[in-house]
Order: C-alpha cells, then sequence, then structure tokens
C-alpha cells in the first residue's frame, strides 16, 4: 500500500496537481475528500472526469474517507489525497486515517490570510488546524509543484517571526 | 461580435492574443486572462467580468484538460447559455476564431474550430 502524498489545496484538481504530482508521482488515483463536492453531483463528475489518462479521480465525503481510503491501499492502490483546506485535514486525521506528513500545495489570498510563502496564505482557522497537526506528529511541508524547494512551514513561521 | 476569452496559465493567454494581432493585426473582443493568484472562489468572477454582456456569444479557449481554467470555464458555460468552452487551445484554433468569428454564429464556429483544429495536429 502506498499513500504518495497528502495535500491541501484550494483548487482541488488542477493542472499542477494532475500534470506536476501526478506524473512524478504516478497515482493510481487522485482521492478529493470534500464534503461540498461529494454532495453536489455535478461537480463530482466535473472532478472525476478531468483525470488524466492512465489514472481516477474519486470525490468522497469526510466520513467516508477513510473506509475508502484504506479500501484503496489494502488493495494495493497509489493515492493522492487532496483537501480543501487545513481544517479538512485535521477531520480526516479525527476520523481516524493515519497520515504523518501534510503538504500544503495552495492556499491563495482572502480576507483573513496572511501571505506565508507566494502559494500558502494563512488565517487563524488554518494555523489552529495546523498546529493540532503538528501537535498530533504530523510534519507540514510546503511545496507547489515537485521541483520546488521544500520548506517546513513551522520553521518558515518561525523565520518569519524573527525577521530572518 | 463573438467574444473570445483565453483563459490559462501564467501569461500564455496574453501572449496568444498578442500572437493573434501580430497575424491579423488588433483585435476587439479578444481578452486573455491569467489563472494566477486566482483560487476556485474567485476564477467565476474573473470570466464573468471579462465575459461581460457580449451579445453574440463567448467562446472560452483553455489550455489544459481538467486543469482549474478548464473546470472555472465548465462552471461558467453551466451559468451561461451564450457561453460555450473548447480546450487545448494553439495558435492555428485562435487564428481560425478571430478569422471566421464575424461570419458564423457562435455553436458553428465552435464546431468548426473543433474540426478545424483536430485536423490540424500533424507531424
Amino acid at each position: 500500500m502506498s499513500l504518495l502524498l497528502v495535500r491541501v489545496d484550494d483548487r482541488l484538481v488542477h493542472g499542477q496537481v494532475t500534470q506536476g504530482w501526478g506524473s512524478v508521482l504516478t497515482p493510481d488515483r487522485f482521492v478529493v475528500v470534500n464534503d461540498a463536492a461529494a454532495a453536489d453531483s455535478w461537480e463530482r463528475e466535473l472532478y472525476e472526469s478531468s483525470a488524466p489518462d492512465g489514472m481516477a479521480v474519486t470525490v468522497v465525503a469526510l466520513d467516508e474517507a477513510r473506509a475508502r481510503l484504506e479500501e484503496w491501499l489494502a488493495e494495493g492502490e497509489k493515492l493522492i489525497v487532496l483537501l480543501e483546506s487545513p481544517a479538512d485535514a485535521l477531520r480526516l486525521i479525527e476520523t481516524g486515517f493515519h497520515f504523518t506528513e501534510l503538504n500544503l500545495g495552495g492556499l491563495h489570498q482572502r480576507a483573513g490570510r496572511d501571505r506565508v510563502l507566494p502559494y500558502i496564505c494563512l488565517g487563524r482557522d488554518d494555523m489552529i488546524a495546523l498546529e493540532s497537526l503538528r501537535d498530533r506528529g504530523v510534519s507540514v511541508e510546503c511545496a507547489d509543484v515537485p521541483g520546488c524547494e521544500r520548506k517546513d512551514l513551522f520553521t518558515c513561521l518561525g523565520n518569519a517571526a524573527n525577521g530572518t | 461580435m463573438i467574444r473570445g476569452i483565453v483563459f490559462t496559465h501564467a501569461g500564455l493567454g496574453q501572449a496568444f492574443c498578442e500572437a493573434v494581432e501580430s497575424f491579423l493585426g488588433p483585435q476587439e473582443d479578444l481578452i486573455g486572462l491569467s489563472n494566477a493568484q486566482l483560487d476556485a472562489e474567485s476564477m467565476p468572477g474573473a470570466l464573468a467580468e471579462a465575459a461581460g454582456a457580449a451579445s453574440d456569444g463567448i467562446i472560452i479557449f483553455t489550455a489544459l484538460y481538467g486543469g482549474s481554467c478548464w473546470q472555472a470555464a465548465e462552471r461558467f458555460c453551466r451559468q451561461r447559455p451564450d457561453a460555450w468552452h473548447l480546450t487545448s487551445v494553439n495558435l492555428p484554433m485562435l487564428l481560425a476564431f478571430a478569422s471566421k468569428r464575424a461570419t458564423v454564429s457562435a455553436p458553428a464556429l465552435l464546431e468548426l474550430l473543433r474540426t478545424y483544429c483536430g485536423e490540424g495536429v500533424r507531424s
């Protein structure tokens, strides 16, 4: 079984994910864990039809995610898991689904968020969820595309606070 | 006039429009739009602003099937019955669009572009 990547990205499935990470990690399936998309058949079909050749995209709700993910992993599938927010990542781990690394790949600017990196803007709720994930032993690494420099989120935040 | 919106990554859309103008001269209602710094929530508004109230229809061109621009265009066309979407944009496609859009309807032009550009992929 192989959990290739657990990624927070507010665009969920898009080119950086399918063409960038997909071409490097070659998953069998992208799993979008998102309640809103799972509840809307048109949105679900949109995401699921965006799969590159040879890969699948499947949308699941948070409360069914653990069972579905464990089932695919037990069958030997290679997975990339996509979440819209740090809060959803925390909710996923609270269901009992275990992961030790979280990729922050894209959280865009909006009201109440501060820019940490060009592709990462975080608000208070995001920070609370990320700190909770860290306290549960999850390392949080920032990387929008596979070839970029990987940066530990809390090291970045510490450097910013120290002015270094 | 049928409006064209080239909605792509980085500066590609604007570059496509400039390339079309280098062949055909200045173009009205041909707009390059980048997804840079747009999240999923802000893309529909950016597309709506670019589309305006075009009276003869809108064709949105995207580059990457399944990408964020493609998704936003699909969502936009679902809301706007006068909008159509074509992906895998290339320069011959846009030249054909710009040179023929005054003579046919948007649905007919879409079909023409699909056929013309499919046949145009060769080696």
